[in-house]
């Protein structure tokens, strides 16, 4: 064999290994991610109530399964071709969409299923319906215990396989409009991903109102806190676990040459773990000076990674720990104010996701202006940075705003009062999460959750009274207090079902049920 | 055509042929468009009945 045939072959094997290395590196990305979901799962059944948790981890579930196909229908062709809608050659036009380009994306396109010829398109659209899915997740967690499965559905759909893609096809495609006309640089995705799902979260809140018992009268706000802390804490740390696969996926593998990031810039996956290590530690030290409070500790854990998210490829790592402690102070401090608006974010998604997001975004503007884009794209700039953050703020905010009133007047938003105080687990879900303790409805009552459970998390200004919940049950039709404290902030003594409610008592064997009791030991 | 693994299509059933037919792939496509829309619609049927079935029970509290 001559030595050009030896190359041949070297090169045809290297070849074979390279497709074959793509393929095995995206797929565990995939189902690294997977664990963003269990957390998720885990983190907002923790923080619901026990009357709701099973109902918020159905809810979860739901959105990862529905995205799937949902994704795969219309998600992954909106990304091929939409970088430049709406935006034709002689303005707005409603009609540029890149058919052609999108043809790879159609349904029944040859790509689109089992293809020995094809060995990319899987893997990447598996990658991006777990994206997908992750914005569905993160909205999910903010409208906890109030809002109806079917409009949750819905709307989940609509910003995963919709609102989100369309952003991504925008800011995080090698030809989108924002990366070609403002050189926007978003690399793992703080501003595509996050920010559009924190603002779409708040877009649905405002018409969805808040929990029963949020707020008083005064207008100052209690906290409903959920059932499970420990739950929600480690759901956050197996956010973290599966964020590794989903920030790995950001970047196109290439095991012989020179990996690059979503725009083809030269990077890797060791300056990745560098600033994700470095940005989640400043977010955890910033949540933690700023509240001792592990919850918000392990929320800054995630906005820190999303405060270095857009420039993952290029922070200094002390740099993004100082990022990293910025956006981990930011998250509390963003979430008292929406709290102050009258805006019940049940799990400080708009804070961590929403501002982390913008603030992730904006850092790259400030800390990389000038670093240069691929061929004649603008480089990187404040400017540029800015307008796109608040593209993607308004584009989860707008649609999500629209379509939130929309379904609220259809009377398919939120359930009705009587179904969020008993709890949409005794209403709707028919097996029980902890089925040894009943949940009473008394519990549920909403002046009991105020001044017993809650805790006046108001400080300075209430929250505007314009805000306060539309179906909230009227005062006067609330029951009559009995032996109610002195002071209202003591909580009230706990009721003691009468003996008409407790389970029949089991009968106790007489001597003669019992079994035969063995002869005594005789001595040996 | 949605192929499946290409190069086993020469000398496959019928049955997996008609499958895979173009008409057969889109038809397949929109079936599950519709079991999804049928289960968000059934939802909300569920729910709406479930709401008035609780407030039924509260009321005659």
């Amino acid at each position: 064999m001559n030595e050009e045939a030896v190359s041949a072959a070297i090169d045809a094997a290297l070849a074979g290994h390279t497709t074959i290395n793509l393929e095995i590196y995206y797929w565990w990305c995939t189902a690294l991610m997977i664990a963003i979901h269990a957390g998720f799962l885990a983190y907002e059944m923790g923080a619901s109530r026990s009357k709701n948790a099973l109902a918020s981890g159905v809810k979860n579930i739901l959105a990862f399964a529905f995205m799937i196909p949902t994704f795969f229908a219309f998600g992954w062709w909106i990304y091929l071709a939409g970088y430049n809608w709406p935006f034709g050659a002689d303005g707005i036009d409603l009609m540029a969409w890149d058919f052609e380009g999108g043809a790879g994306g159609v349904p029944w396109s040859d790509a689109m299923g089992p293809n020995l010829q094809d060995q990319a398109t899987g893997v990447f659209w598996a990658a991006f319906t777990l994206f997908a899915c992750t914005t569905a997740s993160i909205y999910s967690g903010a409208v906890i215990e109030r809002i109806k499965l079917s409009a949750f559905i819905i709307t989940a759909v609509f910003l995963g396989s919709v609102v989100w893609i369309l952003g991504a096809s925008w800011g995080w495609h090698p030809t989108g409009w924002m990366v070609v006309e403002w050189g926007f640089r978003d690399v793992a995705a703080a501003g595509v991903v996050h920010t559009i799902a924190g603002f779409f979260a708040l877009g649905i809140l405002i018409p969805l109102g808040p929990r029963i018992g949020k707020y008083n009268a005064d207008g100052s706000a209690n906290d409903l806190r959920g059932h499970n802390m420990p739950l929600t804490i480690t759901g956050l740390m197996l956010i973290i676990l599966g964020f590794f696969g989903f920030l790995g996926a950001c970047l196109i593998y290439d095991p012989v040459g020179q990996w690059v990031n979503i725009y083809g810039i030269p990077s890797n996956l060791s300056s990745f773990v560098f600033n994700t290590l470095m940005g989640m530690a400043g977010g955890i030290i910033g949540a933690y000076f700023l509240t001792r409070d592990p919850f918000w500790m392990m929320s800054g854990a995630l906005g820190g990674i999303f405060s270095v998210a857009s420039g993952l490829d290029l922070f200094y790592p002390p740099l993004a720990f100082l990022l990293g402690f910025i956006g981990g102070m930011l998250i509390p401090v963003a979430a008292r104010f929406i709290e102050k608006l009258g805006i019940d974010d049940a799990v400080g998604a708009v804070a961590v996701h929403g501002v982390c997001g913008v603030w992730g975004v904006l850092a790259v503007g400030i800390f990389c202006a000038g670093y240069p884009g691929v061929g004649d794209n603008p480089a990187i700039s404040f400017i540029g940075q800015a307008k796109g953050a608040a593209v993607m703020a308004a584009l989860g905010f707008v649609p999500a705003l629209i379509l939130g009133y929309l379904l609220r007047i259809l009377g398919l938003l939120r359930v009705r009062n009587e179904v969020e105080i008993l709890g949409l687990d005794p209403a709707e879900i028919p097996s029980q999460g902890y089925p040894e303790f009943a949940v009473w409805e008394e519990a549920a009552d909403p002046v009991q959750v105020s001044r017993g459970r809650g805790r006046d998390s108001g400080r300075g200004e209430p929250p505007r009274r314009d805000r306060e919940p539309q179906r909230r049950e009227p005062r006067r039709e609330l029951p009559p207090q009995r032996n109610r404290p002195a002071d209202g902030d003591l909580p009230p003594p706990r009721t003691r079902p009468v003996d008409g409610d407790l389970p029949p008592r089991r009968p106790r064997p007489g001597n003669d049920d019992l079994p035969p009791q063995l002869p005594p030991r005789r001595p040996s | 055509m949605n192929s499946s693994p290409v190069e086993t299509m020469e000398g496959a059933g019928a049955f997996f042929t008609f499958a895979h037919q173009p008409g057969t792939v889109q038809g397949i496509f929109w079936v599950m468009c519709g079991v999804l829309a049928f289960v968000v619609v059934s939802s909300i049927i569920h729910e709406i009945r479930v709401g008035a079935k609780v407030a039924r029970r509260r009321d005659r509290r």
